[in-house]
């Protein structure tokens, strides 16, 4: 028969366990992260905060004309997101997604995307492993967008 | 009596609300690609919850209160994640004037960002733990100890970015933050 225990000992095993489940599910994060990540690539992504302001490089080269936003994916091989009433491109030169910071430590292209405003301003650029996949993020940030 | 270790029915119920709680969070940054998210601001609010009931208790030994330790850490994830809420819910994106939601825009430039989460998340629950178990001034060293570490982590973090000058500096000096998942496997 179990004896009864002291609330202390409760108290502490109750903690014991809220500790554990956090750093079993840290752990277990941290593994997948490992397992999981695109060539072992971390990056700055999804911050969903337009956090730049300046002249989008490039934008020739992308047949980007200013007067509507553009939304800019640079990836060797995937899908381009479905965004409302925005002009959606594609590109895979290293070189043009280098200047869009969209090249990894270790070289790899992307894979991420830009947004560009109206006026040809760059207004946020993000690493994402599949753009597609988050077309409603995309269209929130193209909204919020002046 | 000893709240936290009294599991008294509204205990359970909210301790089931909130295990609800955390997985429906979980499934939500999860579909997003965004565990990276969860794990940064469910610790840290978390943490801050639980540190503020211990700062509350030891500021106010006579009036004991009915919250218990689950309860506020799960008060300060919901807090933290206000502006991810927002964001789903209305589509308001960011602004740097989020960070009065726990630190929502800071916390990612933290260096080792989930591991120092993490471990203010288990010294918040070493503070209330001592607290619950008479030991006041260990506690209050404790809750010390918590805000140094958390001071130390915001002067050291990396900082904002603001063009793409300093986003390509970041990419090499730091090879930043979220692991990028592969979505096919």
């Amino acid at each position: 028969m179990l004896k009864k225990q002291a609330p202390s000992t409760r108290l502490w095993l109750q903690i014991l366990s809220v500790a554990l489940v956090a750093v079993v599910g840290v752990s277990q994060y941290q593994l997948q992260a490992r397992q999981r990540a695109v060539g072992g690539a971390v990056a700055l992504q999804r911050l969903d905060l337009l956090y730049l302001h300046q002249p989008a490089p490039g934008l020739a080269q992308l047949g980007v004309t200013s007067g509507s936003k553009t939304v800019v994916v640079f990836c060797q091989k995937c899908r381009l997101p479905e965004v409302a009433g925005t002009r959606v491109v594609g590109s895979s030169d290293i070189s043009l997604a280098d200047s869009y910071a969209l090249v990894t430590s270790s070289g790899r292209l992307g894979p991420g995307y830009v947004i560009i405003d109206s006026h040809g301003s760059l207004r946020y650029r993000s690493f994402d492993a599949d753009p597609a996949s988050h077309s409603a993020e995309i269209n929130r940030l193209v909204k919020g967008v002046e | 009596m000893n709240r936290f270790a009294s599991f008294s029915r509204r205990h359970l119920l909210t301790t089931s609300l909130i295990v609800v709680v955390e997985v429906f969070f979980y499934r939500q940054y999860a579909q997003l690609g965004a565990e990276f998210h969860f794990w940064l601001h469910s610790l840290f609010g978390a943490a801050l919850g639980i540190i503020a009931l211990v700062v509350w208790q030891l500021m106010s030994p006579t009036r004991p209160t009915k919250i218990s330790a689950w309860e506020a850490g799960a008060m300060g994830h919901v807090y933290s994640a206000v502006p991810d809420i927002l964001f789903i819910a209305i589509g308001l994106l960011h602004m740097y004037w989020m960070d009065i939601f726990a630190l929502h825009i800071s916390l990612h430039f933290v260096r080792q960002p989930i591991l120092t989460m993490l471990t203010l998340f288990l010294i918040a629950l070493l503070a209330y733990g001592l607290l619950q178990s008479g030991r006041r001034y260990l506690s209050v060293g404790i809750v010390g100890v918590w805000l140094l570490v958390l001071s130390l982590s915001l002067l050291f973090r990396y900082p904002l970015p603001h063009n793409l000058r300093q986003l390509q500096q970041h990419n090499h000096q730091y090879a930043w933050l979220c692991p990028m998942w592969d979505l096919s496997n």
